[in-house]
This record gives C-alpha cells, sequence and structure tokens, in this order.
C-alpha cells in the first residue's frame, strides 16, 4: 500500500510550488512575469514588473515586463548600473530594496522625469517599489522591479519569498532551454531610453563646451531660468552637483552621442 | 507554512550555487525536510533502465549499499515514483512489511527500519521540462499526515531540483556513456585519469598527456567521484587503487 495524494487545495502557499513547477517548463519570460503576477505575487498586490538581465556587465537589459505603459517600456528596457537607481544598486550591491512608491518617485525618478512618472505611478494606483536581485551560481546576474498596489510587508515571510525567486529566476534564467538570449537584442543595436528630453540633451551639450547660462539662452532662444532648470534636472538625474561632471557623466554614458 | 517556504528558500539558495550533488541531497534534509524530520536523502539521475545515484546525505553505509544504480524495473518506490511521475509515500508500517521484512534479508530498508523505526518514506520524481528525469528519496524519522500542501511542497522540490540538475553548471553529464551504467565500475578512461591523479598529476597535466581537453578531465573525475562516493579526487584515486581498477591505467 502506497499513498498518494491528488491536487492540492488553494492556498497562499500554493502559489509558489505551482509558479515553480511552471518555471521548470522555461516558458518565455514575459509568460514567466505574467505567472509571477497572477501566481505568488497575487495576494501581495503586484501591478507591474521588469525582469532584467545583465548585459556585457555594464548594463540591464528588459527581458520582459508586465503591466507598464509603452513610453516606460521605452525608458526602463535598459539601465546603466553606473546610474543611481534601485535596480542598479540591487545588482552592484546583490541585495533586496524595497520603497515606497511616493519616496522612489522623489528620490530616483523626479528628475529624469516628473510628469511622466507621476502620471504612471498614479494610473498604476503604486504604493511599493521592489528591486531583488537574480542570483546564479552564486552571482547576481540580473534584477527584479516589482511594483505593488498595496505596501510590501517586509516581514520574514516576505523576504523569504523574495529570496525564493531571486534563486529560481536564476536558476531559470541560466538553463539553456530558457529563451532569455533570443530574445535579448545586442546591446549596440538599442539606445539607453532612459534618457532626457532633446532640449536637456542640448543645453547638458553646450555647458559641456563651456557656455555660460546667458550665452546658452541667447544660442537657443530661450529664458535663462529655463536653461538653469533643464541643467539643474539633468544634474540631479546623474547625481552631480557640477555642469561640468553632468556633462562628462552624460557623455560617458553615450547619452549625448 | 512558513517554514515550508523558507525550507524551499534554502534549497533554492544551496542549488543557485551549482553545489556538489551531495550538497544538494543535504539541502533537502536541512531546507524543506526539515520540517518532516528528515534524517537522510538521496538524488537519483535516470538513465534507463537505471536510477543512478548521483548525490546522498545523512546514510550510513550499510543503509546506501543497493543505492548506487537500481534496475527502473525493480519494485521499489523510486522506480514507481520515477515512471508515475508522482511522490509515492511509504508509511512506517507498510515499508517494514513490504520492504525491510524477511523475504528481503540484508537489504538496505532493514538497516534504515532499525535507524529510523517510526519514520515514512518518501520518494518522488524530478521533474525538468515537463519531463521525469530522475527521483528522489527522504527518509524521515517520524511519522507525517500528509496533506496536499505537504505534497505540493515535495512538487516544488522536484521541478527546483529538476531545474538544477539540467543545468549545465550542475556538472551533471546529460549524456551518459553506456559503459558508466553498464558496469558498476569506471570506464576505461576514467581509470587513466585516475591513475594519473594518483601520480599527484594535475588537471592540466593529465589533459596534455591524454590530449584531451580540461574540462573532459575535470568532468571525468568528477564523474568517477560520483560513481565512487568520495568527495575529492584523492579518496578517488585511493578509491579505485583500493578496488584494483588502476592496473595497468597508471604508466
Amino acid at each position: 500500500m502506497t499513498m498518494t495524494v491528488a491536487a492540492a487545495p488553494k492556498s497562499r502557499l500554493r502559489a509558489l510550488p505551482q509558479f515553480v513547477r511552471y518555471a521548470s517548463t522555461y516558458p518565455d519570460p514575459p509568460a514567466l512575469l505574467r505567472a509571477l503576477r497572477a501566481g505568488p505575487l497575487a495576494h501581495r498586490h503586484m501591478v507591474a514588473g521588469f525582469l532584467w538581465l545583465v548585459s556585457d556587465g555594464t548594463h540591464l537589459v528588459s527581458i520582459a515586463q508586465v503591466g507598464w505603459k509603452r513610453e516606460m517600456v521605452e525608458r526602463y528596457s535598459i539601465i546603466p548600473l553606473e546610474l543611481d537607481l534601485p535596480a542598479a544598486h540591487t545588482v552592484l550591491d546583490d541585495r533586496v530594496t524595497i520603497d515606497r512608491a511616493d519616496s522612489f518617485g522623489e528620490v530616483y525618478l523626479s528628475a529624469l522625469d516628473e510628469s511622466l512618472l507621476g502620471e504612471t505611478f498614479e494610473d498604476l494606483d503604486a504604493a511599493s517599489v521592489i528591486a531583488a536581485p537574480v542570483r546564479h551560481a552564486g552571482m547576481c546576474i540580473g534584477a527584479l522591479g516589482l511594483v505593488t498596489s498595496a505596501p510590501w510587508e517586509d516581514d520574514e515571510d516576505g523576504r523569504s519569498l523574495l529570496d525564493c525567486l531571486s534563486h529560481l529566476l536564476g536558476l531559470w534564467a541560466a538553463h539553456p532551454s530558457t529563451t532569455t538570449l533570443d530574445s535579448q537584442a545586442p546591446l549596440a543595436q538599442r539606445e539607453w531610453s532612459l534618457a532626457f528630453t532633446p532640449r536637456q540633451k542640448q543645453v547638458l551639450g553646450l555647458a559641456g563646451e563651456g557656455l555660460s547660462n546667458t550665452d546658452i539662452a541667447r544660442r537657443l532662444v530661450i529664458s535663462t531660468s529655463s536653461v538653469k532648470q533643464d541643467l539643474q534636472h539633468t544634474m540631479r538625474a546623474l547625481r552631480t552637483h557640477s555642469r561640468q561632471g553632468a556633462y562628462e557623466r552624460a557623455k560617458d554614458i553615450g547619452l549625448l552621442s | 507554512m512558513e517554514q515550508s517556504l523558507a525550507g524551499l528558500a534554502h534549497l533554492l539558495e544551496v542549488l543557485g550555487s551549482s553545489p556538489h550533488p551531495d550538497v544538494a541531497a543535504r539541502a533537502i534534509v536541512e531546507g524543506p525536510g526539515a520540517p518532516y524530520g528528515a534524517e537522510c536523502a538521496a538524488v537519483l539521475w535516470a538513465r534507463p533502465p537505471h536510477l543512478l545515484i548521483v548525490g546522498s546525505h545523512g546514510y550510513r553505509p550499510e543503509e546506501a549499499s543497493g543505492l548506487p544504480t537500481i534496475n527502473l524495473a525493480a519494485d521499489y518506490p523510486l522506480c514507481q515514483a520515477y515512471l508515475e511521475g508522482a511522490a509515492i509515500i511509504v508509511p512506517h508500517d507498510v515499508s517494514a512489511d513490504d520492504y525491510a521484512g524477511l523475504a528481503r534479508p540484508g537489504s538496505r530498508w532493514q538497516h534504515l527500519r532499525r535507524r529510523l523505526p517510526d519514520g515514512d518514506m518518501v520518494s518522488a520524481p524530478i521533474h525538468s521540462h515537463g519531463h521525469a528525469v530522475g527521483a528522489f528519496s527522504l527518509n524521515l524519522s517520524r511519522q507525517h499526515t500528509w496533506t496536499s500542501v505537504d505534497i505540493a511542497i515535495l512538487d516544488a522540490v522536484s521541478h527546483v531540483l529538476g531545474m538544477w540538475m539540467t543545468n549545465p553548471d550542475s556538472g551533471i553529464p546529460l549524456e551518459a556513456e553506456e559503459s558508466m551504467v553498464e558496469s558498476d565500475v569506471l570506464t576505461p578512461r576514467q581509470r587513466l585519469i585516475l591513475g594519473l591523479v594518483a601520480e599527484g598529476r594535475t588537471n592540466l597535466s593529465i589533459s596534455h598527456t591524454l590530449g584531451i581537453s580540461m574540462s573532459t578531465v575535470k568532468q571525468e573525475v568528477s564523474r568517477a567521484m560520483d560513481l565512487l562516493e568520495v568527495a575529492d579526487r584523492r579518496a578517488a584515486a585511493e578509491r579505485a587503487a583500493d578496488l584494483g581498477l588502476l592496473t595497468g591505467g597508471s604508466g
């Protein structure tokens, strides 16, 4: 006499084993992310997410996203690791970051594009922004970015769930049967899309040539205060306190080319 | 339930670093197996018509005897689990009657029964890519009332092990050489390599001597270690020498 038990009843716990089972069939990255949203993260109110892998050791390249508007996807499909964003920190420090959506917007993103982000976050009804490393063979090979509509409970259960996902996604991503490599377009053919407005680039370029605010204003036929404002945006976004620093940083990461 | 989730996280963490299969077996015992009172575990890889052990933790030598290769045609819960693709749990009283009984003198079950008289025996398939690719066994020190949630956890362990086992980083070769299955001992090349290991040669120097790549050498040594159930290369060479496998191998 042996004993076999049939399917499990619906429970919070069951969502994870079921997701593990699905992951082991090596679905394509978007399907995996959708399954994550419908499964283990459903009762944690995940509304949107990105799955990035590290490319060339310098960039995070999105291999899947769910729940975002097209503009956001375009902006965040590539993130240079030098950028001061939680996803980049998560990869470099190999740790989970959990932010409240409002403070996240203030600290990290307002400088880049206030209006777009404000609207998108409101549309999403975002409460928390979470970035978790994707680990394989003792290395961080990418990141999972999540937005939830309810505040993320940072309890032991939540931590071990994120830990599970980090390693499970790592196993999945490193498996030869996954299609992650196919879906990852070569970095060189993509432009960094987390970008400034054309005007901001223009102003920064002229500032880098050593022009004064007044000169730039005259050249572009705009007011000096617009010039100042645009420069301030770029400096905040690039985490520098000088215009020259912003220019060099922007040039380094290919923003002005 | 939180305990179970933490156990799965532990297993995943260990598997994520591409461990030796023995370490994987240990992680099953200490991770998801811990809440059930797990004492020992084995991970087996399917090369029909056999199941080959690739890693184990917690068994004593006499209990592990008979595990290294299991004929899939045998009347054995591990084989059933593999063939049926579902977890098979043998309650302690049944295992005593059916598997450790007088009809099977000296079987590993009798030894296990002596040490774990009240525990259930769990055998489950290992799934990857929708197929069963192996099986694992878990021996518990106490009885448990198995609910469908427990089975769901076993299921998750099955799939996680499958993802690890079919990943090239796991070190488990995807293609087996027939000789590995047919004989219980080493292939001629493995003997040759272990002979050179016994002389204290490095992988690089062995690869030069034999005109094969270093990764082949590494793979062969690690396979031989698995087959001989030892944890390091020197022990593999010693064991092989003890078994008389190296004559003619070393120069």
